[in-house]
């Protein structure tokens, strides 16, 4: 991986709902090329740092901290001088296709408006490139498909159409909220192998998030965990998945039920102890602390999210949030 | 094995949906096509299935809230269709039902109390009710207190834990989970799955579960059904369907589950979704569209459900896995 600069550098993001924070300094970095993913349950703020990235926020909630692209502070631009960058440089992709779609506009021309907007390409050229786009994304017999209206389409080939809009002008940066929790699990298979291809070959970042932890493990190399409004463990995917260092992340991991071939089932899951607290109810320090096993005194202190030596790999760090992190040794033995 | 609790016998159901034109004939779509299926006592029987291909209709005929265009529900030998008023009663206590949303299935505005208790009330069932309501609340893990509050006042998995004291409240025989934690967080989603196999064991539950979730399934069920287009085209034991499929649908949807370690997703690319679960059908087997074992006689002529085998464990509904 090489050192150019991040595509999307966010540094102590924040954000407050009233006096109650809802996102607490979350720092992460996006290198060109990269897929990320975003994983924790509802409520652990990981919608909302998207539309803060994106200046999406609902009214009256503001981002504090910096989130620069191309050596631009996003939360400084004028809403003008965001919509240059919405749909052009950073898109998205969201969970619904059916609401993010225009009902009574049809498909070829929802992929053309984007270029018509963005590159300010002729009516012919934009339905050219949207014809290619359409194309891309494998949706059969697209020549037919651009006269047709959303409400024709399948609930995957929708979201095709989507995930074609948001690629129609090369982004740096797709950020794709849940973009397969509506589907079934064969069409999830294709729309994630897609994704997963296209954002190579138009050479741009993806910041994917969503509640699978093994969507993730399939299409992203690097993993942040969130938990309580803050990052509390990130690093490449298969370290963080093999030997997780955050309490969270374990128990996050024991729980999901897995068909693992030639083994027994286990007879019960593995599950966290008491459940995620509503807005507002984390306890001080630690946000984790009263559901943690691990938790000491120590605890009462908020954790810093900070780097594991010598974890360093393909420029990916490990990072962990927590005053007594696993090792990785003795979670070797710990229940999957 | 147990005797059978429930059987469906050649069951179909199809539907009529509104007209397209104003002169045109309504179109029907067939959501069930003779369909046959055991569920045996004690056991816990798992549907799985893509949208649209039927199993939750499958299950509101199995508990008689849908009558079959044709064939047989059987209750215990007895065909549901021809009871008298009493026996449906009785039949509603024995067979509950818990659905994918708690949030549409409780009724806001009554208390967590008088929710539990109402199948007690509706179905006329002469027990102390206090006492009940106390004994499931416990059954499910909720505090004494939750009975004087309101549903919105619960998260997600507990107002699940709700809706479950609920469907227990009658002391049923059959508990239906429709997709049961689909809306669930991951770390809510395994408590709520541990606690439906602990009451299962507690109460002597038979419990058919709905979901489209493969590890779920696998993780809960003795025996699953795998559904596509309206019938089913697979069923065993769930450790042998799981490692040895048959149908090459029940192969599709296994390679297509995203794995946590050492996965890597596989999908054939040749193609946009081929969404073959609605109702129009042309002859022959409906998954051969989409079928990489696909020959002229799966064009010709629908396969049957055929055992397989010697114990007859198992049964696959393909001309491929049957030659």
């Amino acid at each position: 991986m090489d050192t150019a600069e991040p595509v999307l550098q966010v540094t102590d993001l924040s954000v407050s709902v009233g006096s109650t924070p809802a996102l607490s300094n979350v720092s992460f970095i996006i290198r060109p090329g990269a897929r990320v993913g975003l994983i924790g349950e509802s409520g652990s703020g990981k919608t909302l740092t998207a539309l803060s990235i994106m200046g999406l926020l609902p009214d009256g909630l503001f981002a504090s901290g910096s989130v620069v692209h191309d050596n631009r502070e996003l939360l400084d631009l004028t809403e003008d001088q965001l919509c240059e960058i919405r749909g052009d440089r950073i898109t998205m992709v969201f969970q619904e296709p059916m609401t993010a779609l225009n009902p009574v506009m049809r498909i070829g021309d929802q992929v053309a408006e984007v270029l018509r907007i963005h590159r300010s390409l002729s009516r012919a050229e934009a339905s050219d490139r949207a014809l290619e786009l359409l194309a891309q994304v494998r949706l059969r017999d697209p020549l037919a498909r651009m006269k047709a209206y959303p409400h024709q389409l399948s609930g995957g080939q929708r979201q095709r159409v989507v995930i074609a809009i948001a690629l129609a002008c090369d982004p740096a940066l797709i950020i794709a909220d849940e973009p397969t929790t509506a589907l079934d699990v064969t069409v999830q298979a294709q729309i994630l192998v897609l994704l997963r291809d296209l954002v190579e070959d138009h050479n741009s970042s993806l910041l994917l998030i969503t509640h699978d932890l093994a969507v993730v493990a399939n299409v992203c190399e690097e993993v942040l965990v969130m938990y309580g409004g803050r990052i509390i463990e990130s690093g490449p995917t298969t370290q963080v998945f093999d030997s997780p260092h955050h309490p969270y992340t374990s128990g996050l991991l024991a729980a999901v039920p897995e068909i693992e071939p030639g083994q027994e089932r286990r007879e019960r899951l593995d599950t966290i102890r008491g459940s995620v607290p509503g807005l507002g109810q984390f306890p001080s320090g630690c946000v984790f602390r009263n559901r943690c096993d691990r938790a000491t005194d120590d605890c009462l202190d908020d954790p810093n999210l900070v780097a594991i030596d010598g974890s360093e790999q393909d420029g990916a760090t490990r990072m962990v949030a927590c005053f007594h992190p696993i090792h990785a040794q003795s979670t070797e033995a710990s229940p999957r | 094995m147990n005797d059978p609790i429930l059987e469906a016998r050649a069951v179909s159901r199809s539907f009529r949906l509104p007209r397209l034109s104003l002169t045109g004939k309504r179109p029907e779509i067939q959501a069930l096509l003779d369909v046959d299926i055991i569920v045996n006592e004690g056991e816990t029987l798992g549907i799985v299935g893509e949208s649209g291909s039927g199993k939750t209709t499958l299950a509101h005929l199995l508990m008689g809230l849908d009558q079959p265009t044709s064939g047989q529900i059987q209750y215990r030998g007895n065909d549901i269709a021809t009871m008298s008023r009493a026996g449906l009663r009785k039949l509603r206590a024995s067979m509950q039902i818990i659905f994918q949303d708690p949030n549409a299935s409780l009724d806001p505005r009554l208390k967590v109390g008088t929710i539990i208790t109402e199948p007690l009330r509706s179905l006329k069932i002469n027990t102390d009710h206090q006492t009940r309501l106390a004994e499931l609340l416990d059954a499910v893990g909720l505090a004494t207190g939750a009975k004087n509050r309101y549903p919105h006042e619960f998260s997600g998995g507990q107002r699940q834990r709700i809706a479950i004291a609920r469907a227990l409240a009658p002391n049923p025989k059959v508990l239906v989970a429709d997709e049961p934690v689909s809306a669930l967080d991951v770390s809510v989603r395994a408590k709520t799955l541990n606690l439906l196999q602990d009451l299962k064991e507690q109460f002597d539950l038979t419990m058919v579960m709905i979901s489209h979730d493969l590890s779920v399934m696998h993780h809960v069920c003795d025996r699953v059904a795998v559904m596509y287009s309206g019938r089913i085209v697979e069923t065993g034991p769930v450790e042998d369907l799981f490692t040895a499929p048959e149908h090459p649908y029940t192969r599709t949807l296994l390679s297509a589950i995203p794995r946590l370690r050492g996965g890597s997703l596989l999908v054939d690319e040749s193609t946009d979704d081929v969404e073959g679960a609605s109702g129009e059908r042309s002859s022959g087997c409906s998954f051969a569209p989409r079928c990489p074992l696909v020959h002229d006689v799966c064009y010709a002529d629908d396969p049957k459900l055929l055992s397989l085998g010697v114990n007859g464990e198992r049964s696959v509904a393909c001309h491929a896995a049957n030659n």
